[in-house]
């Protein structure tokens, strides 16, 4: 794990009690033309706290990370976020979440392609409507803080592996989300980057009290997280 | 247009010729007909156009009368010009060869004029129009029917001489009037010839209704009136110019409450020397003439008015002072003419001539009036001589 | 906590223009463009028929307007001239009121000869006006200060030389201008059919401030065109103008009622808004057909935007899914996609304007010659921008490419969160509408039920909108059959590709085909079906020209006047002359033609009269209802009876047995009609008389044509050297030279439907690029894969290629068998109702097969480079 050679940005007030819970998991299930996916998955995320999700493919962890970040919608049990249903909401009810309270990382990075990456990291920020002066101020923040500034202003198409999912990884935390959902965030990256981003995401959660969870099958990954829960053929086997 | 009489004087200060040997040729040298001395009228047959004459014109004006003090004065000519060509003695006019067709000829035009003035208002309105000989216009030969357009005068009892003229000015005013003969037809100058220039061609017929009794309607914008009042009629049949020297003439017809007539006519020279075809002749109740010479009439010009329009002047308020055959040998008659309205000037716009003719009263030496009369100025906007 | 604002929707969508879609138009400028130069291209077409429409009808004017600043009322004679001798009659009768009559003469002149063999149609026809010009100073309107009729000559009694003179002319000043005129320059005219030398005696006054008077107006003085014209003693028409004053309204109104009693048939009354509205009206029926034929250009290019904004939604599909992952809801992204389709259509709209506008001023051209040879004289030469037409241009184009973006914009706002979104998918088969073979089939139906409906009448013309309905009824319902049809087709295939991998790639896609697929075949059908119909239209008319001409014209010399140049000429052949010609001992027999228009049932027609036994021995009628005796072909027992034309039939709905009356100056007449003839000449309708009848009804002998059949021994060639020397005011064809030029004519006027044509093929073809362009980058990940199983770039080209011929071949397939319906439909049913013409069906074959080889020739051209380039497509990986 490398030292922390940057300030933390936990001067921002964003986080609320540690004790708080922010993701309230209750018996979800969902099928795909007869085959269940999920089982009656529950558990309960507190604030700053990171959880990795792991298991074989086809277990179903894509699929409840999709239904966390209210992309998907469970066939039955319930998903609370900050104390709020989210598996009832209407589409662009979904969207405002999505802009608002969740914050997501994938695998191939997904970056905007005609945005430099200044821009890629602020448009959350205008997305919410964030007036000029004070965006440039978090974003170039946020860029310190990932050891990107003198690449600001790259299109992604100029970028490394690394330096794109650094990109992201700011880019979902620019609106200071209380979530952050990462899929496979090092499946695409060599094991030095890979490294790096591990890092920087336990880091980053620490410092701005953000929940993690995590979806991997690397174990390595999964480090990074105290808590772990193993699902097979959709159930939770360990973990919980 | 209307040119005035022209007098051989029997006696005067510019010399006598002897009337008698006065043998004028018998065509000009575009082959129009000369006045001949001694020529036979017959009417109504002579009222109509005489074509192997190169000018003639109709020419009415008067005075009229409605309720409630209303008081117009109107004007209507119908003039004939014949186109070079002309074949000397015969009635025929050589027609050209664009004048194939009986209903567009080419041979004449006949321009006329109409203008009404409301002495209430002040208002002068006037129109011009001009036509080639043809089914718009002309003048019938045989007895008068003359038209232009929806302009026609014509003689409707040949033995009393009367007459119908119906007139408009565009769509602003429009008149039908039956005129009526209250004296016989005078012809002016000496043995039906009226000379008036020194050449034996310049000179014309001069036939005048001096009191014609009118009665009909007149519209002027919306309204309506029946209108009496009096008229003149000149028909004057020529061929020939004025004399270049000549730059205009001044004329006035004057109808006295007393039942005479008078006409007097200023010939005017560009080197504003006097001419001696000036002249005056009185019209007596019965109709007789007695004729007066330059010398014993004088045209005084008493005021002038500048017309807005054309920016010409025209010395419109005038004294005539002559030697009254009604009184003693040695009475003598001062008339005032004073316009009924000051600015009453035709521009000319087809002729390219403009001049004045307005309806004027006459006023003796107390100011009193005595009767009304018509002036008519010439000449004023550039000189005729050589021109008409 | 997240922040709580949100960003307002007007900020949103200026974020997404902004960082979007500015951002991928610059950085692909030349895709950018090639889509607005489609929208502007159809715009264009459409704007410059418009526009050149406009000046047509524009360029007829009431020519005495420019003297008089427009009469109130006009008459005219319901066929033939007008007597001098109503002039007093009018006068009188109007007594007092003050109303200007202005007698007008008018007819037309041309320049003389300058080669031996000339075009007809190649010379510019000359308005001449016969005004009396002493008279007409007296308007008020007529007169301009610093010029008038008599003023521009000098000299003394300049006057009443011009007055006098049989050959003064004015001129307009563009026209002394172009051609050195001063005053006392010769103009030398073929009025009627002599070669008259015409004295230029000055410029046309005109009052300052006043629109031009076009450049091929003359006027000369009445009295002197009269003789010039043949028209002693007659007069064209008569105008009338109420002197301007209180309650003239009223003074007007009256007049015309005064006018309507006093005429007791002699004459109608009309108002010079009238005579326009009847020129537009004369050509309505034609400039529809152009507008509707333009249409079909700007809808083309709404088809090729959809395929655009299609391809482009599916190539930044991720870009449209991160955004949704991020929160940016559906409404958003819809809504900016629409903003594009818009910006598209507004720079579109700008740029198809003013290419249109510059397209203009060559279509004018066209459409003025068309006109000309058709219905009146013009010589429009340009075209000025209409702000009416240039802003339903803009909103069209605006509306055109929103509803061209509305199915991309919401396919694109459907698009899953990049969570969801699965690289992988078989693209969608495509919407509902293209797979429901029982709506194409019910379209089909509907459209043969409208194919059997009459047309729209309309005053002036008619109309056939059910004809129009059915062509597209057929046209979508053929595109969704043969969609439908591209599934089995695949399947015939499917056992070839046991030897060839390329075609078993191909079939297998086309197995089960895309929505663009489907999209593709019905493209193609709808633009080789109706290029196809078109070709058959254009065939089966010249067939059928050929063959009328064949029968037609079986004489030896044919002979007008030169200066019979247009449509509306009045140059016609003086007795004296046709005399000579027919006198000469070469000459066999002849026939005499005359024909003037006349007004019948308040609408235009053409009355004619020839020697009608000359027609039996001499021509091969080719009768839609042949007379039932002999009667009409001898003088001496024809004189109630009259030939009419098909066109004249199907316009007053007539048919042979039933009695017309037509006016003339001698009164009505009653005749019956004995026969119906198919002619091609005109379609405003013609019906014949014996050439005696005519004399006596309209009293005068002149020609307006004159056709020789010569004894054996003869030569026409030299016949006609002959005439020529003695009168060159004439135009003499041989029968050689006469069919020519006939069928030039009308190959002129088809010229537009080739070029419509050409963009079918063109459009067709495109279109099918792009959506194997569009259907490829769905396809990446294949190719990769298909690239790792050792595939070269030449098996994917030749797969795609196959791919790109199958769809190909369904739709020109489907789109000859449609064309066969739509030709029949043009044929029997559009032109039938329109122009009354029955034409023979000729299939071309050649230029079909030739058309289908092309379009699919192409069509596996385009898609291999396409599949060339798919092949070189990088690996799916972040852009």
């Amino acid at each position: 794990m490398q030292p922390k050679t940057h300030p933390p940005l936990s001067a921002v007030p964003t986080a609320p009690a540690p004790a708080a819970v922010v993701l309230e998991v209750a018996q979800v299930s969902k099928s795909y033309a007869g085959r269940a996916v999920l089982a009656d998955v529950s558990f309960r995320l507190r604030a700053g706290e990171r959880l990795a999700l792991m298991g074989p493919s086809g277990s179903g962890k894509t699929t409840l990370l999709n239904c966390l970040g209210g992309v998907d919608r469970p066939d039955s049990g319930s998903i609370a976020l900050h104390g709020e249903r989210i598996d009832t909401l209407g589409s662009d009810a979904l969207a405002r979440l999505r802009r608002q309270r969740v914050g997501t990382v994938f695998q191939f990075f997904h970056l905007l392609p005609t945005l430099t990456a200044f821009e890629n990291v602020e448009f959350p920020l205008q997305l919410n409507g964030v007036p000029t002066a004070e965006r440039r101020t978090r974003v170039m923040r946020l860029l310190e803080r990932v050891k990107l500034t003198d690449r600001a202003h790259a299109l992604p198409s100029q970028l490394s592996g690394g330096e794109m999912q650094r990109v992201a990884i700011a880019r979902a935390l620019a609106h200071r989300p209380g979530l952050i959902l990462a899929d496979e965030p090092t499946g695409n990256l060599d094991s030095a980057n890979g490294a790096n981003i591990l890092a920087l995401l336990r880091d980053l959660s620490e410092e701005t009290g953000t929940a993690l969870v995590l979806v991997t099958h690397s174990a390595e990954a999964a480090a990074i997280c105290p808590r772990t829960i193993q699902l097979r053929d959709g159930r939770i086997v360990a973990g919980g | 247009m209307v040119a005035a009489v022209l007098l051989w004087l029997a006696c005067g200060v510019c010399g006598v010729t002897n009337a008698a040997e006065f043998r004028p040729p018998l065509t000009t040298a575009e082959g129009f007909a000369v006045p001949q001395p001694g020529r036979r009228f017959e009417f109504p047959r002579d009222h109509g156009a005489h074509p192997e004459f190169k000018l003639e014109w109709w020419y009415v004006t008067g005075h009229l009368f409605a309720a409630d003090e209303r008081r117009f004065g109107f004007q209507a000519t119908f003039f004939r010009r014949a186109g070079p060509g002309g074949s000397a003695g015969t009635n025929t006019v050589d027609t050209g060869p664009g004048g194939n067709s009986p209903w567009f000829r080419s041979d004449e035009v006949h321009l006329a004029h109409i203008a009404v003035l409301d002495v209430r208002t002040g208002k002068f309105v006037f129109q011009e129009r001009l036509n080639r000989r043809g089914w718009d216009a002309d003048v019938t030969t045989n007895g008068l029917h003359a038209w232009n357009g929806n302009w026609s005068l014509r003689m409707t009892n040949a033995a009393s001489g009367a007459m119908e003229l119906i007139g408009s000015v565009r769509a602003e005013a429009a008149f039908r009037l039956a005129l009526t003969p209250e004296k016989p037809l005078v012809v002016f100058g000496e043995n039906g010839v009226s000379r008036k220039g020194a050449s034996p061609t310049a000179a014309s017929h001069y036939l005048t209704f001096t009191r014609l009794k009118t009665v009909g309607t007149l519209r002027l914008g919306a309204e309506t009136f029946a209108v009496h009042g009096r008229s003149w009629m000149d028909h004057e049949i020529s061929s020939s110019q004025l004399d270049p020297g000549q730059a205009g003439w001044d004329w006035a017809c004057l109808q006295l409450h007393d039942g005479r007539d008078l006409m007097a006519y200023r010939m005017r020279r560009k080197d504003g020397g006097p001419d001696p075809f000036s002249t005056l002749a009185w019209v007596d109740v019965g109709g007789r003439v007695t004729q007066v010479g330059a010398a014993q009439f004088s045209w005084q010009t008493v005021g002038t008015a500048r017309h807005p329009r054309s920016g010409v002047s025209y010395p419109n308020r005038v004294k005539l002072t002559a030697s009254d055959p009604a009184g003693g040998p040695d009475a003598v008659v001062e008339l005032q003419l004073e316009p009924l309205a000051p600015h009453q000037e035709l521009d000319g716009g087809l002729s390219g001539i403009p001049y004045w003719e307005g309806a004027c009263r006459v006023l003796d030496a107390q100011r009193r009036e005595i009767g009304a009369a018509f002036l008519e100025l010439t000449g004023y906007a550039g000189a005729l001589g050589g021109r008409f | 906590m997240s922040t709580t604002a949100t960003a307002s929707n007007r900020a949103l969508a200026g974020l997404l223009l902004r960082r979007f879609t500015l951002r991928h138009w610059r950085s692909a400028p030349g895709q950018s463009a090639l889509l607005v130069l489609i929208l502007a291209l159809g715009i264009a077409v459409f704007f410059s028929i418009r526009l050149a429409n406009r000046a047509a009808v524009a360029s007829f004017q009431n020519f005495t307007d420019l003297i008089t600043r427009e009469s109130d009322w006009i008459i005219t004679a319901p066929a033939g001239l007008l007597r001098e001798t109503i002039l007093p009659e009018l006068r009188e009768r109007l007594g007092e009121q003050p109303v200007s009559i202005i007698p007008v003469l008018d007819t037309t002149a041309s320049p003389p000869r300058r080669a031996d063999f000339e075009e007809i149609g190649s010379r510019p026809t000359f308005q001449i006006l016969g005004l009396d010009l002493v008279a007409v100073q007296n308007l008020a309107s007529a007169r301009s200060p610093d010029r008038s009729w008599f003023g521009q000559a000098s000299g003394v009694d300049s006057f009443w030389r011009l007055l006098r003179s049989p050959r003064a002319v004015f001129v307009n000043a563009a026209l002394a201008a172009r051609e050195g005129l001063t005053v006392g320059s010769k103009l030398p005219l073929v009025i009627n059919e002599r070669v008259v030398e015409l004295e230029v005696a000055g410029i046309i006054p005109q009052p300052p401030g006043d629109p031009a008077a076009p450049v091929t107006l003359l006027i000369m003085d009445l009295a002197a065109l009269q003789p010039l014209a043949g028209k002693l003693g007659r007069l064209d028409r008569i105008e009338f103008l109420v002197e301007p004053g209180p309650d003239d309204a009223a003074r007007r109104a009256h007049l015309r009622e005064q006018l309507a009693a006093w005429g007791d048939g002699r004459w109608f009354v009309s108002s010079p808004a009238d005579r326009r509205e009847n020129a537009a009206l004369m050509t309505r029926a034609f400039r529809m057909n152009l507008t509707i034929l333009s249409l079909i250009a700007l809808l083309v290019g709404v088809y090729l935007i959809f395929q655009a904004l299609d391809g482009a939604v599916v190539r930044r599909r991720e870009e449209i899914a991160i955004l949704r992952s991020l929160g940016v809801e559906e409404r958003a992204i819809q809504r900016a996609w629409l903003v594009e389709a818009a910006l598209v259509g507004v720079v579109g709209g700008l740029l198809g304007a003013l290419l249109g506008w510059a397209g203009a001023q060559f279509s004018v051209r066209f459409v003025g010659r068309t006109v000309n040879a058709l219905y009146y004289a013009t010589s429009v030469q340009s075209a000025h921008l209409d702000r009416a037409e240039l802003a339903a241009a803009l909103a069209l184009a605006v509306a055109g490419s929103l509803v061209a973006g509305w199915v991309p914009a919401r396919d694109a706002a459907r698009t899953p969160p990049a969570q969801v979104l699965v690289r992988h998918a078989v693209a969608a088969p495509g919407r509902r509408v293209f797979r429901n073979g029982w709506l194409g089939l019910a379209l089909l139906a509907a459209g043969a039920l409208l194919a059997a409906l009459p047309p729209w009448r309309f005053p002036g013309g008619r109309l056939p909108l059910a004809g129009y309905a059915a062509a597209l009824c057929w046209i979508f319902g053929g595109g969704i059959v043969a969609a439908i049809l591209l599934r089995p087709s695949a399947r015939l295939w499917q056992p070839l590709g046991a030897r060839w991998v390329s075609v078993k790639l191909a079939a297998s896609q086309l197995v089960n085909p895309s929505g663009r697929h489907r999209l593709a075949v019905a493209g193609l059908l709808c633009a080789v079906a109706m290029t196809a119909g078109m070709a058959t239209l254009v065939a089966s008319f010249e067939a059928t020209m050929q063959g009328w001409i064949e029968r037609t014209f079986q004489a030896d010399l044919y002979i007008s006047s030169y200066g019979a140049q247009s449509a509306s000429t009045q140059n016609r052949i003086a007795p004296a002359t046709w005399r000579a010609v027919t006198n000469h001992p070469g000459v066999a027999g002849f026939n005499g033609v005359q024909a003037c228009e006349i007004l019948l049932n308040g609408q235009r027609t053409i009355l004619a009269s020839g020697n009608l036994d000359f027609l039996q021995r001499h021509t091969r009628m080719a009768w839609r209802q042949a007379p039932l005796s002999d009667d009409i072909f001898r003088p001496e027992r024809n004189a109630a009876l009259a030939l009419a034309s098909e066109a004249f039939t199907e316009r007053f709905q007539l048919r042979r047995g039933d009695v017309v009356t037509v006016p003339t100056p001698a009164g009505p007449q009653r005749l019956t009609i004995a026969g119906v003839f198919s002619d091609y000449g005109n379609e405003r309708g013609t019906l014949v008389v014996e050439r005696g009848r005519w004399t006596e009804w309209f009293g005068d002998e002149y020609l307006s044509s004159v056709i020789l059949v010569l004894r054996p021994g003869f030569a026409p060639e030299s016949v006609r050297a002959e005439l020529l020397g003695r009168h060159p005011g004439l135009n003499i064809f041989t029968n050689g030279h006469i069919r020519g030029e006939v069928l030039r004519v009308f190959r002129q006027t088809f010229a537009i439907t080739y070029a419509l044509e050409l963009i079918g093929v063109v459009v067709a073809v495109l279109g099918l690029a792009l959506t194997l362009v569009s259907v490829l980058l769905d396809r990446r990940n294949e190719l990769t894969t298909l690239r790792a199983l050792g595939l070269d770039w030449h098996e994917m080209a030749r797969a795609t290629a196959w791919e790109g011929s199958l769809v190909a071949l369904c739709g020109v397939g489907g789109g000859l068998v449609v064309s066969v319906a739509l030709g029949w439909l043009l044929i029997f049913v559009i032109n039938q109702q329109t122009f009354g013409w029955t034409l023979s069906f000729r299939l071309p074959w050649a230029q079909l097969g030739a058309l289908a080889a092309l379009v699919v020739g192409a069509a596996a051209g385009v898609s291999y480079a396409v599949g060339w380039w798919g092949a070189a497509l990088p690996a799916d990986r972040e852009e």
